[in-house]
């Protein structure tokens, strides 16, 4: 077997009060083809979720994918994916999170863990390194319990402290379609995985394992650790370091890219923000500074105890028009307790207070209010909450009328932090992405702040590029993973991932190879959910963002960007209507797929 | 406040008023190295302003201006608009240039 794998994955079943668990092989040409993490769990998803499963019946599978170069002491690589059909878009999920569980989980000798069915009752699921020693216990005593909790629960009934747990909070066991799965602190947070782990009514995953991953060149490994560890050290990741993303805040807000009250606006008054940003926190509340496991650049950054990035400060900040830092940090300890994914919490409550606004609504809930209270009412599904749990797109289409119009999401999925009309390329990268709206999968708000892009106007001829070179980009980092922050420090990067997987794997990787894994990546997610039913039309933005010009000007063309849509599907070999032919997944090397005649329609196409 | 667009060159916008100065603002990281929030200088082009920028901050160079020039890790915009890295770039009296931390996104 390759360096930096096993080879194998866990499938584990649930049934009733038991566990059933094994390893499964996995067929070498994978790891080559899809690397790890997303590449990985995008075919393992393909493998294992039923064509048309309901993302929270039992038989949808819950995935965690790790990667290669995980636990080689490659900075910022602690990480694991987690992959599922996702309860809040119905299409592929995949989000990644950090840090010990990580590490814990490659000790298990595999390299994924795939869990299948559902248990009778609330319970803890122990996974060993032995699969005869997995075991399910019910644990009644945690229900209601955050995952931090849980944690600590489980420390205190071991000897050691080192235990490693990923666990839901009081919004996964609700099946909130935007919970998430919470380990160490952090979250796998856009599109509901935590909802998925509580349909199996799993509180909490615990690891136990030894194995070690062997690596071809350990001193190679280690100087490349050494090095990338140095250069992470510098400039392009002293953002990060010093202020973290919420940097961005201020930054954005100039720039007149950043959202407010459900992206009615991007004006806000420079005091507002200054209250908001890094140092404003930082004096209202003192800081600290904190990483995950592994990782030299730190970007943790804490005000008050409560970790505040970005996209959380947008969300649930100027989105909801909230601009006092306490109640900014109480609704971000809120998710985190509760288990929220912190956009579609402010996305979805932003839509609601638009809503109460105009009369849709007769809840006593308006731009600026505080949060905390009503994100208990959505994680618990009390009263309003009920319908908020469900997404801004299902209480977009219950209400009716005029309200799909201004619910922003992308598939079901919220729009994260970047205004599009402001970010031509980052619209169309918004309008494409297989999990939604996403700046994730899709860094194409990169490109629109590169010197000598107008991200105000559409560029028909290279927008659509872009945005297959950032996705490809994305893909690449999220199947290594390494951190996107990283970013930065590699100035070649499909090169320098070659050279990371070449002496770990010790497999003869190059550049181009490295491109084409994330290219069939990108495809297979897409075939992912062309499968599930995908169609041309779920490949747009909300109204607003072609009817509600900005008030600087900015707007959308609905013309232009089908027209773009259209360019980015060429580029990426499939039809006008967005469809792969199975001629392009040969291309890929996807053979297997057409194969697999797992879609009526697309076995008929072929024809 | 008079704001005229120069053909040919979209990126290029002129801000005509009252002031004799060019503002550079400062945001994230370069704000905390310079430590302050902007910056007056006489008017020129931008490799010009940059410059005058680089010698009262020196904390800057190389890491986010070399000679004049942005380096990969600096985004510059005028006004908040599109970002540039053109030195021709003129910059008259009243104009307000950001410099921002390239590094987007989280």
């Amino acid at each position: 077997m390759a360096g930096g794998l096993f080879g194998k994955y866990l499938l584990v079943q649930l049934t009733g009060e038991a566990v059933h668990a094994e390893h499964v092989e996995l067929d070498p040409r994978v790891a080559r083809q899809f690397i790890g993490g997303v590449g990985l769990g995008a075919y393992l998803l393909w493998q294992h979720a039923p064509v048309g499963v309901l993302p929270l019946a039992p038989q949808a599978p819950l995935i965690f994918c790790l990667s290669p170069l995980l636990g080689t002491g490659l900075t910022t690589t602690a990480k694991f994916t987690v992959v599922c059909k996702s309860p809040l878009t119905n299409r592929i999920s995949d989000s990644l999170s950090s840090s010990r569980f990580a590490l814990g989980c490659k000790k298990l000798g595999v390299d994924a863990i795939v869990i299948v069915g559902q248990l009778a009752r609330w319970s803890h699921l122990h996974l060993h390194q032995d699969p005869r020693q997995c075991r399910v216990r019910a644990c009644p005593n945690w229900i209601g319990l955050s995952a931090q909790e849980v944690s600590q629960a489980v420390a205190g009934e071991r000897a050691s402290k080192k235990v490693h747990v990923a666990a839901i909070g009081v919004a996964g066991e609700q099946l909130v379609r935007y919970a998430t799965i919470s380990n160490d602190g952090r979250h796998a947070g856009r599109g509901g995985s935590g909802a998925v782990m509580g349909s199996k009514r799993l509180k909490a995953i615990t690891i136990e394992g030894q194995a070690k991953a062997t690596v071809a060149d350990p001193r190679a490994v280690a100087a490349l650790a050494r090095g990338y560890a140095q250069k992470s050290q510098g400039v392009a990741t002293e953002k990060y370091r010093l202020l973290g993303t919420a940097a961005n805040l201020s930054a954005f807000a100039r720039m007149r890219i950043l959202p407010v009250r459900n992206f009615q606006a991007v004006k806000v008054e420079p005091k507002q923000v200054k209250r908001l940003t890094p140092e404003g926190l930082a004096r209202h509340a003192g800081h600290v500074r904190e990483s995950c496991a592994g990782c030299t650049i730190a970007c943790d950054h804490r005000y008050g105890g409560t970790r505040m990035e970005y996209e959380t400060q947008f969300a649930l900040g100027p989105l909801c028009g909230v601009f006092e830092p306490d109640k900014l940090l109480a609704a971000a300890r809120a998710c985190d307790t509760l288990g929220l994914d912190t956009i579609s919490t402010g996305g979805t409550l932003a839509f609601a207070m638009e809503c109460c606004e105009r009369g849709l609504l007769d809840w006593p809930l308006r731009f600026g209010d505080d949060l905390a209270a009503w994100i208990t009412c959505i994680a618990k599904r009390e009263g309003p909450g009920a319908a908020m749990a469900e997404g801004s797109r299902a209480l977009a289409h219950s209400l009716g009328g005029d309200a799909p119009r201004f619910a922003c999401h992308v598939k079901g999925l919220e729009l994260p932090g970047y205004e599009p009309r402001a970010m031509q390329t980052t619209a169309l990268g918004l309008a494409v992405a297989a999990r939604g709206a996403d700046h994730n999968r899709s860094g194409a708000y990169q490109a629109d702040l590169s010197p000598g892009v107008d991200r105000l106007r559409a560029d028909l001829e290279r927008g659509p590029q872009r945005v297959v070179d950032t996705e490809d980009h994305a893909a690449m980092l999220d199947s290594l993973i390494l951190c996107k922050f990283l970013r930065g420090v590699l100035e070649h990067p499909y090169a320098e991932a070659a050279a990371m997987l070449r002496v770990t794997t010790g497999s003869d990787f190059d550049g181009l190879e490295v491109r084409a894994a994330a290219a069939r990546t990108v495809t297979l997610r897409h075939l992912f959910n062309q499968r599930e039913g995908w169609t041309r039309v779920e490949d747009r933005l909300p109204d607003r963002f072609y009817d509600e010009p900005l008030p600087q000007g900015g707007v959308i063309d609905r013309a232009t960007l089908e027209q773009m849509v259209t360019r980015y599907y060429h580029l990426r070999g499939y039809t006008d209507a967005g469809q792969v032919t199975p001629a392009r997944c040969r291309e890929l090397g996807l053979d297997w797929v057409v194969g697999s005649n797992l879609c009526a329609d697309f076995a008929d196409r072929e024809k | 406040m008079v704001i005229e667009k120069r053909p040919g060159l979209p990126a290029v916008w002129f801000l005509t008023m009252h002031s004799k100065t060019v503002r550079v603002e400062f945001y994230g990281v370069v704000r905390l190295r310079t430590n302050r929030e902007h910056f007056d200088t006489t008017p020129g082009t931008l490799a010009e302003v940059l410059r005058a920028v680089q010698c009262a901050f020196p904390t800057l160079a190389p890491d986010y201006i070399r000679e004049g020039r942005p380096a990969p890790h600096l985004l510059v915009s005028l006004d908040g608009g599109p970002a540039t890295d053109d030195p021709t770039l003129p910059l008259v009296a009243g104009a307000t240039v950001v410099l921002v931390s390239a590094q987007s996104g989280g």
